[in-house]
């Protein structure tokens, strides 16, 4: 038994430092102290132990103790790359998150208004929009009359076929003739007037 | 220091709890063997412990007082306090912070005293200001160092054992520094250290005892001629 041999004081210092770490029991705790009690360099060693301790803690502490307002001051200086993580990763929606959705819908309408007008104003020639306003009007339903037009010269003159109906209608409605209804010259409607007595 | 007498027998109970409680992995204070042992009336173990927290008392005090003529009479009331209300430490708390608040209390009071003497000193006053019963990094216990109280001397006497000590630590196989830092610096358990360094916990006892005795034996010179002073 160790505890027996009292003047092994190598063997006791090293219970003494298992002491200092917690590692020995009650019993054994009492046997060092008997040891003490009959070796004072045994308390000397003890102190010396923990002054080690101390001392190096305190090198540790001078050392590498971490300031506080270095890393407030870091934490700040440095983008937020951590915790823009979890936004990329995460379902988490935004508080303006409907808005952004509003403005995507009105974002696409307008660009679909836009394409729209573009499309009305060079998507279709304008030779086939007057060939198409002339296929609704000039196709001669019944037997046509051929008149000289007054614009042209008589050495050249043009035939302009015109539907008796129409000079019908023209008569009763002569409140329409010569005018558009937007009362100023318009070229995309065509005018008629009706002249009963030269023909 | 007090007499030292041996205690007759302890309550069967209570050296059972000391054992289960040094000798397990969980290990909540290193203390409680010595506590245990003080409160059946051990002034040896007390004296141990005396011995243990003597320095970081008075660094405490110190800070509080600012007087270093004063800080090592109220570091002795703290420890005369604490032996006398011994018997009402329960084990809730590690001693030392059982401790801690005999030692701020006292203070307080010595601050509490000076107050109603006309000689008051400003700085004295002073370091009473933010003073709190929380122990904060300031006054943990890893942080020894110097305080504003320290004389010129220990300040000289603290570095030049912090030189030797680092120096011995220079000087010491690497078995023993990895042991040795794993155990004072880390705070790991003899257990753990003997997973990090894959060895049986016998040889983690061994190599921290080692390297102790190594850097022991270059600062005893110094702590012989610097015995009451604080570093």
């Amino acid at each position: 038994m160790k505890y027996a041999n009292v003047s092994n004081s190598s063997v006791w210092q090293q219970e003494l430092s298992a002491l200092m770490d917690g590692t020995l029991d009650v019993q054994q705790t009492q046997a060092l102290l008997q040891a003490c009690e009959q070796d004072d360099t045994l308390v000397q060693t003890w102190a010396s132990y923990h002054a080690v301790g101390d001392a190096l803690r305190s090198h540790w502490a001078g050392q590498t103790a971490p300031d506080t307002s270095l890393m407030a001051h870091e934490t700040v200086a440095v983008p937020p790359a951590v915790s823009q993580a979890p936004m990329a990763a995460g379902p988490a929606a935004a508080a303006n998150d409907a808005v952004f959705r509003w403005r995507m819908v009105a974002g696409v309408a307008a660009v679909a208004a836009v394409g729209s007008i573009v499309w009305s104003l060079f998507g279709v020639q304008p030779g086939a929009a007057g060939a198409q306003l002339a296929q609704l009007v000039s196709p001669p339903v019944g037997p046509a009359t051929v008149v000289a037009s007054s614009i042209e010269p008589a050495a050249a003159p043009q035939v302009m076929l015109r539907d008796p109906r129409l000079d019908e209608l023209l008569a009763a409605h002569k409140q329409f003739g010569s005018a558009s209804a937007l009362q100023q010259p318009a070229g995309f409607l065509r005018n008629a007037t009706f002249v009963p007595s030269s023909r | 220091m007090p007499v030292i007498a041996v205690p007759k027998d302890l309550p069967a109970n209570t050296a059972q709890q000391a054992v289960s409680a040094v000798s397990g992995p969980g290990t909540l204070d290193a203390d409680y063997a010595l506590v245990t042992l003080a409160q059946g009336g051990d002034q040896r173990a007390y004296n141990l412990l005396v011995i243990k927290y003597q320095r970081r008392i008075e660094r405490l005090i110190g800070r509080m007082v600012r007087d270093v003529d004063i800080v090592q009479d109220i570091a002795q009331e703290t420890f005369i306090r604490a032996w006398r209300a011994l018997h009402n430490f329960r084990g809730e708390a590690q001693f030392y912070t059982w401790l801690y608040r005999i030692a701020v209390n006292s203070a307080k009071k010595h601050l509490m005293d000076v107050k109603r003497d006309p000689v008051i000193t400003e700085s004295a006053l002073r370091g009473a200001d933010g003073e709190d019963d929380d122990t904060s990094y300031a006054d943990h216990p890893l942080n020894n160092r110097s305080s504003d109280s320290d004389t010129p001397e220990t300040a000289y006497a603290a570095k030049e054992i912090a030189q030797a000590v680092n120096a011995a630590m220079d000087a010491l196989p690497e078995e023993l520094r990895q042991a040795i830092t794993l155990r004072e610096l880390e705070g790991l358990s003899y257990e753990e250290i003997s997973d990090m360094m894959s060895c049986p916990i016998g040889t983690v006892r061994s190599r921290i005892f080692r390297a102790r005795e190594a850097i022991s034996a270059r600062i005893k010179p110094m702590l012989q001629k610097q015995t009451t002073k604080r570093w």
